[in-house]
């Protein structure tokens, strides 16, 4: 189970960026949406901490099975980081959507709706007349945490976050606009993939898990700032 | 000699001198200087985009045409006609990095006579990696599609950073072992009046 979470993790950046996810442009002009409903997002279980490269990746399935610990420890700790920080990456994410969506000039509303899977989107959207929007929308978030393309203090920890996104018409469903967008994309499927790209800001990198750890302030910080630009330009994608 | 074997050492040297090569650095545009620019887009010469999926490749140069506005900005410009369609489609537009310069774009959609409809500004697009990018939806009407460089924005620079992991095969003995190893890369771009652009006209899904 420990090999395929951590399989997972670094799959859902790479999947996230892959040819899989539609890039469907929005056209505001053309439709009338002025107030838009953001669903609860789908979030993983919690953060990621991940180490891109590894000794252990040469060493067949012990060596999976080492680095699936180690990665294990690393986002319990993190986690706990997050904790004693009374950090919520959802409630930062939202926030921060419906901010940067209200600065184009939508009118913004939180939705409740259960969602099936917390890793993907919506298969039935709320009736129209239950939430008094124009347009829902979806927001499936991929992972979110640290990562480091490798050991070394060329390939320090910075933030991380991957997020499918779709905007959908309320009346009818139809799909208004998708697209993926990561942060810091990592990973040697990147370049030319489908997906809105942010550089990381160089301000918060941490050489090693060590020192992400000894500056927990630092690194919620980072993970905001993660969070913020993400929302920006899921926001751009709506202008 | 035998014959396999000496293509087999050319083919290394091949590989060899190949890796030796320096890489020539295309310097970017930034300033249009000895032209005499027109204040319409000329559409004349417009390229067909074919609404299939496939990437259209074009190069903004020196030489392409070049426009001026009221303010007196000029950008040089690449145009294309867009396809004629009953079924609802949108156009992808990249503006790739040649060696350190990027092509800043707008956008700007024309009718059929060649008068402006909208103009899809530099800040809508995105970044795709190193390369900016935009999606449009195509509207009744707009027959032109103008791909010309953001005066505003050009001689700015942008730097990113792109992380990155990579592995290699080594011979140990009998067997081999690939190594699993990270990089970091900062990549400082300029946004330029030229570059390379791939234009492609698909579908709505």
């Amino acid at each position: 189970m420990r090999v395929l979470r951590y399989s997972l993790i670094l799959c859902a950046v790479l999947a996230v960026a892959s040819c899989a996810t539609p890039e469907i442009p929005y056209d505001r002009a053309a439709e009338n949406v002025k107030t838009i409903g953001i669903i609860e997002p789908g979030l993983p279980d919690g953060p990621t901490v991940v180490l891109a490269s590894t000794v252990g990746q040469s060493f067949g399935l012990v060596g999976a099975l080492v680095d699936a610990g180690l990665q294990a420890a690393r986002d319990s700790k993190f986690q706990g980081a997050l904790d004693d920080a009374s950090y919520s990456e959802r409630e930062r994410f939202v926030a921060s959507v419906k901010i940067a969506l209200e600065m184009r000039g939508y009118v913004v509303v939180p939705v409740s709706a259960t969602r099936a899977k917390a890793t993907a989107f919506m298969t039935k959207y709320p009736p129209k007349a239950d939430a008094n929007v124009d347009g829902y929308l979806d927001l499936v978030v991929g992972n979110y945490g640290y990562v480091s393309a490798g050991i070394g203090d060329s390939t320090p920890y910075r933030p991380s976050m991957s997020v499918r996104v779709k905007l959908v018409r309320a009346d009818d469903a139809k799909v208004l606009m998708e697209d993926a967008v990561v942060y810091n994309p990592v990973g040697p499927a990147i370049a030319g993939a489908r997906a809105v790209t942010i550089s990381p800001n160089p301000v918060y990198s941490f050489k090693d898990f060590d020192t992400l750890m000894g500056d927990r302030a630092d690194a919620v910080k980072g993970l905001q700032d993660s969070v913020d630009q993400t929302a920006q330009t899921i926001s751009t994608l709506l202008k | 000699m035998r014959p396999d074997a000496r293509l087999l050492l050319l083919g290394f040297m091949a590989i060899f001198l190949s890796a030796c090569a320096k890489s020539i650095d295309v310097p970017p545009t930034t300033v249009i200087s000895g032209r005499s620019c027109a204040a319409q887009f000329d559409i004349s010469s417009a390229r067909d985009i074919a609404l299939n999926g496939k990437e259209l490749s074009v190069s903004v140069d020196a030489n392409s045409p070049c426009t001026t506005d009221q303010a007196s900005a000029s950008s040089l410009y690449s145009s294309f006609l867009l396809p004629a369609s009953e079924r609802e489609y949108f156009v992808s537009v990249v503006s790739n990095p040649v060696g350190s310069g990027l092509l800043s774009p707008r956008v700007i959609m024309l009718d059929a006579n060649g008068s402006k409809l909208r103009e899809v500004p530099r800040d809508a697009f995105v970044f795709h990696g190193s390369a900016l990018y935009l999606g449009v939806r195509i509207r009744t009407g707009e027959r032109y599609l103008i791909v010309a460089s953001d005066p505003a924005t050009v001689g700015q620079e942008i730097s990113q950073t792109f992380d990155a992991t990579q592995s290699n095969v080594y011979a140990a003995g009998p067997v081999f072992v690939a190594v699993h190893s990270g990089s970091s890369m900062t990549k400082t771009e300029i946004y330029s009046h030229t570059g390379s652009l791939t234009i492609t006209a698909q579908p709505l899904p």
